[in-house]
């Protein structure tokens, strides 16, 4: 693409300043002010002081750094499920293997406009001991079976919330493949099973790998529809940053807000590196 | 190559799966869950849980919120309940969720040691509640008042804690219903702000926010000892002292899912946690033990005593509503 402006030493230097700026403003200012508030002694005196005790607590206390590891469990949970669901879905429906698979492959974004919190109270309202869940499993089983408060319910409420990322990425992948490859090993007498685990699905890596980074960051972000569904024992860390914010310790919640970005990077550099060389994201 | 990958990323992936729910599965089944009050958050975090960790291996996780809201919480759970017990510093709640088939009758090991004041009426089963620690009711002020505000007389700004999320609001309504509602509304008249619990009121003071509220004597005590400017003595109308024990009491939800429910509520009675629940500023129920260090002397001549008979709770609920702000 043609770059719209004369490039003189002037323009680029304006264009410079002004995009830095306003990218400081917004995301590099706040983001460097919560870490700098973690090494702070006491953010609300106004005279704190160079610390690490913060971090000292977070990593020493099993109440405060449980969300963290919550957190990571839950998302490589939702990640195998998602491996699962969102690439059966995203397979039915670029493959056209379902009816109305167009249908199903438009709805299948719909959680991105939906508020998360209404995602939280949806699960809570089906599953909970009032809800359609418990009618269905009293006329079937004789005893109203509830999610409310398990881990069931909010691994469902990532799954909702992570869903367009694993399908998205996966049909992206889907819709270039070669499928000339996989007539070719059927004609060659190969099985279906045989030619999708050998055939599809080492092609797929990249929207598996995409997808699946996706997932695991957003999962361990979710914080809207959590709020609502999560039981007191399994608090994640964004729960447990909001609690320490509201609760005025903007150190700590500081603190784990920086070990949570950090660990998410370092999570996504790792798996996109390792299973990407010499690829890139679909 | 590509499919050494992937079969290494599905064992890792699979590993993690099966690792995670484990450790989770094992977190929620272990773990005794307990709603409270902010007010016993140095009580609970710094003497009980620990000690009751040490002596049983058994997590405890302790929730935060107003007592309305983990009433309505635990309502929300239909027959699965998160929580295994409530602490709280009144037994409406308890009373109220009894009735509604939230709570079980139960009996605690020193049931005879516990006066009469400390524990609720006699049900099949056992009793609803046991209270395990208490703190008086405390007229809270700025100092630059001089000497205690009488509340008949009110003409300063007054914080009235929220009635339906704050039990520390439930027991200032109770007060004025039962003393004066003349100045119950005189109070609510010059309230400018509703403290949701009780760290709130008395910080509410602390910080200038209003001048005069009803708030506990533990709380207050915390809150000089880290160097609050506020002033406290029993309540005074018309001229009338008045002693109000706040009650901190416990109660066992029904369906509770830890079997440790009532191990904990019978080591809120040992010797090791009552002797030293004046440490944090509160009084211990069993008799013996001494009062927490700047508190009230007590029993002061003269002062008239209120308990509460917490079984007339609807009569004591209707009242609440009237005294919200703006309600």
């Amino acid at each position: 693409m043609r770059w719209p402006f004369r490039r003189t030493a002037l323009e680029r230097t304006i264009w410079t300043v002004i995009v830095w700026f306003l990218f400081g403003l917004f995301v590099l200012g706040p983001l460097a002010t919560v870490f700098a508030f973690s090494f702070t002694s006491s953010v609300l005196s106004g005279t704190g002081t160079f610390t690490l005790k913060w971090y000292g607590q977070l990593f020493s206390q099993p109440g405060l750094y449980g969300p963290l590891i919550r957190s990571f469990e839950i998302a490589v949970i939702v990640v195998v499920f998602q491996l699962l669901f969102g690439t059966l879905i995203a397979y039915s429906t670029v493959r056209e293997k379902v009816l109305g698979a167009k249908t199903l492959d438009t709805l299948s974004n719909i959680t991105i406009a939906v508020p998360s919190v209404v995602v939280g109270l949806a699960l809570l309202s089906f599953y909970g001991p009032f809800g359609p869940f418990a009618a269905i499993t009293q006329f079937l089983f004789g005893n109203p079976l509830s999610l409310t408060w398990t881990l069931w319910i909010l691994v469902f409420a990532h799954m909702i919330e992570t869903f367009p990322y694993m399908v998205r990425s996966m049909a992206a992948v889907l819709v270039k493949l070669d499928t000339h490859l996989e007539s070719a090993a059927r004609s060659l007498g190969a099985n279906r099973l045989h030619v999708f685990l050998t055939i599809t699905l080492p092609q797929l890596k990249p929207g598996l790998v995409a997808g699946s980074v996706l997932v695991l960051s957003r999962s361990i972000a979710e914080f809207g529809a959590t709020i609502i569904v999560v039981s007191a024992v399994l608090k994640t860390a964004p729960i447990a940053i909001f609690t320490q914010a509201e609760a005025g310790s903007l150190e700590l919640a500081s603190a784990y807000s920086v070990v949570l970005m950090l660990v998410s990077f370092v999570a996504y550099l790792l798996m996109s590196r390792w299973l990407l060389r010499g690829e890139t994201i679909a | 190559m590509r499919n050494k990958v992937l079969s290494i990323a599905a064992l890792v992936l699979a590993a993690g799966l099966a690792l995670s729910l484990t450790d989770l599965y094992k977190v929620q089944q272990g773990t005794l869950v307990v709603y409270t009050t902010p007010a016993l958050r140095d009580l609970l975090e710094s003497l009980v849980v620990p000690r009751f960790h040490a002596a049983t291996g058994t997590d405890v996780t302790l929730v935060y919120v107003s007592a309305g809201e983990e009433y309505n919480r635990l309502r929300m759970s239909g027959g699965h309940p998160e929580a295994d017990l409530f602490l709280h510093a009144s037994p409406l709640y308890l009373e109220k969720g009894f009735a509604a088939g939230y709570f079980l009758p139960f009996q605690i090991g020193r049931n005879a040691s516990v006066p009469p004041n400390f524990v609720s009426r006699s049900v099949a089963g056992g009793h609803l509640w046991y209270a395990f620690a208490w703190s008086p009711l405390a007229q809270v002020y700025d100092p630059q008042l001089g000497a205690t505000p009488d509340l008949a007389s009110l003409d300063t700004t007054f914080g009235f804690p929220h009635p339906l999320l704050s039990n520390n609001g439930i027991y200032a309504v109770l007060f004025f219903e039962n003393v004066s509602a003349a100045a119950g509304a005189r109070a609510l008249a010059h309230t400018v702000v509703q403290p949701a619990n009780a760290r709130a009121n008395i910080l509410g003071v602390a910080d200038g926010a209003f001048d005069v509220t009803l708030g506990y004597e533990g709380v207050t005590l915390f809150y000089l000892k880290q160097g609050a400017r506020v002033a406290f003595d029993l309540p005074v109308l018309g001229g009338q002292r008045f002693l109000v024990p706040v009650i901190f009491s416990a109660g066992i939800v029904k369906g509770h899912p830890n079997p440790m429910a009532m191990d904990f509520i019978d080591f809120l009675y040992r010797d090791e946690i009552q002797s030293n629940i004046s440490r944090f500023y509160f009084r211990a129920v069993l008799p013996g033990f001494s009062d927490p260090p700047g508190g009230i002397p007590l029993p002061e001549p003269g002062t008239v005593v209120l308990n509460y008979d917490w079984s007339q709770w609807r009569t004591l609920e209707s009242t609440l509503p009237k005294y919200v702000v703006g309600g």
